[in-house]
């Protein structure tokens, strides 16, 4: 059998950039960092004024490009987290290859959003001061920020963490400048059969508990739009499952179009399966199929009640300011689903049109993100005001297009410094002989694991329950200071009880 | 509060006294300050888009904030820099707000304001400011308070005299109702069945403003020129 040292692990990762690949992926990048601190700085010293974004009521938009970034950035986490727990859940094999990938990319992408919304803040300092102290559960913006921003990076990382344990313990092992890290994040593997096993339970539960959670934190972003009765445009219970379905659309589009591009890449592509695309691409045909059906529904309930300011939004979308837009947006969508049908009658997986898919919806996203946020601001108002049209400005995409560069970078150093593939999956043990564990151990282990979840679930619900102002009135402080931060601690805990299972006790 | 509607002019006193009062900033004429004026009291025209065929008059709606029972942007403030205080009046705390703007997309008659940038006054109005109201920093959300300012000073003074603040003090207490040339503007206590706005709310001829919302504003509309609002 093969022992980890004989798999070509240095394979799975990215090869050493060319002058051109780093000018692309190094330089290029690190400029429009640079450009987007710059941007940022001035939206600062000069105040939100430099933005395109306005007063809703004046004709303009008061959430512009950073609040539906952050909603897309989120929807794509979601759809990493999504795909690396069904491929857990479900042992669909042709998807663990991807599983590494998603749950990177998923981290990197809940990062990218939060520095959107924090780029988007009046008063982004008060706002990290604020939110842990007095964060209130009846806003939706409290599940944006525990369980989104605080639980899902917390929950990708234990996911990512447990299942890079064996691959790290290999990278550990090389002669490289990094290898203090890779032994760090291996501390104590052992690669023995009972840890494998351990650890296959400790992802099967982990991934069972995630995939209701993330639906449950993701429905939050879209109840921030759904349950706004007085934004015509944004009501509608069917809100935030559509939200759900288009960041599933992005989500599996952009982990596509990403594990595509480094299957081109990486030295040993045979280890990403080309059948993992025709599942992928046969998903997303499901989903565009819904995503059509929930848009017609939208539309046709729009139109045929009649309301006059649900109207005037929608013809706005439909025939006015924002129509090239929307009608870009159904056109992008329709050519993905065709490209994914003439696949799916062929049977045979295209890599190459599986990446001009990814792109494509994700454009097709990222309109519907905007036609979703944006029209519902500037037209349809109940009082006589205005209506207008928001564009975001240089400034604006310049601090967006940093957020995706360090995006870029962070995924391009992951996949230089780490093989993408999860490849102990397929073989990865070190210590192959059974040594049966100790009761004591087994006893000590399952303490600590019991101990770890009781915490982590009793903070959670004390920590929930004072963010909700219990004892008090609704206008009041929490009773206890900090409540919001001990509710996101012990969600926190609860799923690194899964770790916890794996590692303790060392030795 | 109470507005008839019949009796106000659309002179923009109310407006103008709302500024001074409250030292709500001055933002210019700037191109790219448009859409970043703040106005506590607005004067919106009704009728001239919604029912150009009606043939009823345009009417000038002085609006401030509604202070709705059940206001949408204190249910999502996130970090409760917005509520509903004992009377019912709907308040903001400067300091706490992060500025996320949540609560300004959410009002359903958007009649919150954000500082896009620092507030600026005319150098002339520098020495006329208001030392009662605290200045609003940049960043943050502010709106209409029915001038609490008045109501504190009021109440302190009555206090102080061991007297009860009559109810004809309330009538015109805030800067807007103050300032009226024709006395369209009527503030009070709705739940005090002997007041004048209870009176006034009570009227064939008031409204209010998108009840179907399920806001419960508490402006109460009065015009014989009656509108069904959608």
């Amino acid at each position: 059998m093969n022992g980890i040292d004989d798999v070509p692990l240095a394979n799975l990762r990215l090869p050493p950039l060319t002058w051109k690949g780093s000018l692309g992926l190094v330089v290029f990048p690190c400029c429009l960092v640079l450009f987007g601190l710059w941007c940022y700085a001035q939206q600062r010293l000069h105040g939100d004024i430099v933005t395109n974004m306005r007063s809703v009521g004046s004709g303009g938009a008061a959430w512009g490009v950073f609040i539906l970034s952050s909603v897309f950035f989120v929807g794509i986490a979601i759809a990493g987290v999504e795909i690396a727990t069904l491929a857990h859940l479900f042992r669909i094999r042709e998807l663990r290859p991807l599983s590494r990938l998603s749950e990177y990319v998923a981290v990197i992408s809940l990062v990218m959003g939060a520095l959107c919304v924090m780029a988007d803040q009046g008063r982004p300092l008060a706002a990290l001061r604020n939110l842990p102290s007095y964060a209130n559960v009846s806003s939706p913006f409290f599940g944006s920020f525990t369980l989104i921003v605080g639980v899902d990076i917390a929950a990708s990382l234990v996911m990512l963490y447990l299942g890079g344990r064996g691959d790290a313990a290999w990278c550990g092992r090389q002669k490289r400048p990094w290898s203090w890290a890779y032994r760090l994040w291996a501390t104590g593997y052992k690669g023995s059969d009972n840890e494998l096993r351990r650890h296959r339970k400790a992802r099967f539960w982990l991934s069972l508990v995630i995939f209701p959670f993330i639906v449950i934190a993701f429905s939050t972003l879209g109840f921030i739009f759904g349950i706004q009765g007085g934004r015509p445009g944004w009501y509608g219970a069917l809100r935030a499952p559509s939200l759900l379905i288009v960041a599933s659309i992005s989500g599996v589009g952009a982990i596509t179009a990403i594990a595509g591009l480094f299957r081109h890449r990486i030295a040993a592509p045979q280890m990403i399966p080309e059948r993992a695309f025709l599942r992928l691409g046969n998903a997303l045909v499901v989903l565009i199929s819904v995503f059509f059906y929930i848009l017609l529904s939208e539309t046709l309930t729009e139109r045929y009640t009649g309301r006059e300011a649900e109207v005037r939004v929608s013809d706005a979308i439909l025939f006015g300011d924002y129509a090239p837009a929307y009608w870009t947006m159904v056109g992008t969508m329709l050519l993905a689903l065709v490209m994914l049908l003439y696949q799916f009658v062929r049977r045979t997986p295209r890599v190459k049109l599986m990446i001009a898919v990814g792109l494509l919806v994700n454009v097709s996203v990222l309109l519907r993100r905007f036609l979703v946020i944006v029209p519902g601001q500037t037209n349809g108002h109940f009082m006589n005001y205005v209506d207008g049209v928001y564009s975001p400005n240089f400034l604006e995409l310049g601090v967006l297009a940093g957020i995706c560069s360090l995006g870029v970078l962070a995924l391009v150093a992951f996949a230089r410094l780490f093989p993408i593939v999860p490849l102990n999956h397929y073989h990865g043990r070190i210590v192959s002989e059974f040594v049966p564990e100790s009761a004591r151990r087994r006893l000590t282990r399952g303490s600590l694991s019991a101990l770890t979840l009781l915490v982590g679930l009793s903070l959670a619900g004390v920590g929930l329950l004072y963010s909700a102002r219990f004892g008090t009135e609704s206008f009041l402080d929490p009773v206890l200071p900090f409540s919001p931060v001990i509710f996101i601690v012990g969600v926190v805990l609860t799923l690194y009880s899964a770790a916890v299972y794996v590692v303790a006790p060392p030795g | 509060m109470a507005i008839d509607l019949d009796l106000c002019t659309g002179c923009g006193g109310c407006v103008v006294a709302c500024k001074s009062e409250n030292n709500v900033p001055i933002n210019g004429r700037a191109p790219e300050a448009k859409g970043a004026e703040i106005e506590w009291m607005s004067l919106l025209p009704r009728g001239s888009r919604d029912e150009p065929e009606s043939g009823l008059p345009v009417e000038l709606m002085p609006t401030p904030c509604f202070h709705c029972d059940n206001p949408p942007c204190v249910k999502v403030c996130p970090v409760g820099a917005t509520y509903r205080n004992d009377e019912g009046i709907v308040a903001q705390i400067w300091d706490r707000c992060i500025g996320c703007r949540y609560c300004t997309v959410a009002c359903p008659y958007s009649r919150r304001s954000f500082n896009w940038k620092r507030a600026e006054w005319p150098d002339s109005y520098r020495s006329m400011m208001n030392p009662d109201v605290a200045l609003r920093p940049e960043g943050v959300v502010e709106k209409c308070t029915f001038c609490h300012q008045r109501l504190r000073r009021v109440r302190e003074e009555a206090k102080v005299a061991g007297e009860e603040v009559p109810r004809e003090v309330y009538e015109r207490l805030p800067a807007c109702a103050e300032a009226c040339p024709a006395g369209a503007i009527t503030f009070g206590d709705l739940n005090d069945r002997d007041s004048r706005v209870a009176a006034m709310a009570g009227s064939p001829r008031a409204r209010r403003d998108y009840e179907h919302i399920g806001t419960r504003p508490k402006i109460y509309y009065l015009s014989k020129a009656r509108r069904e609002f959608r």
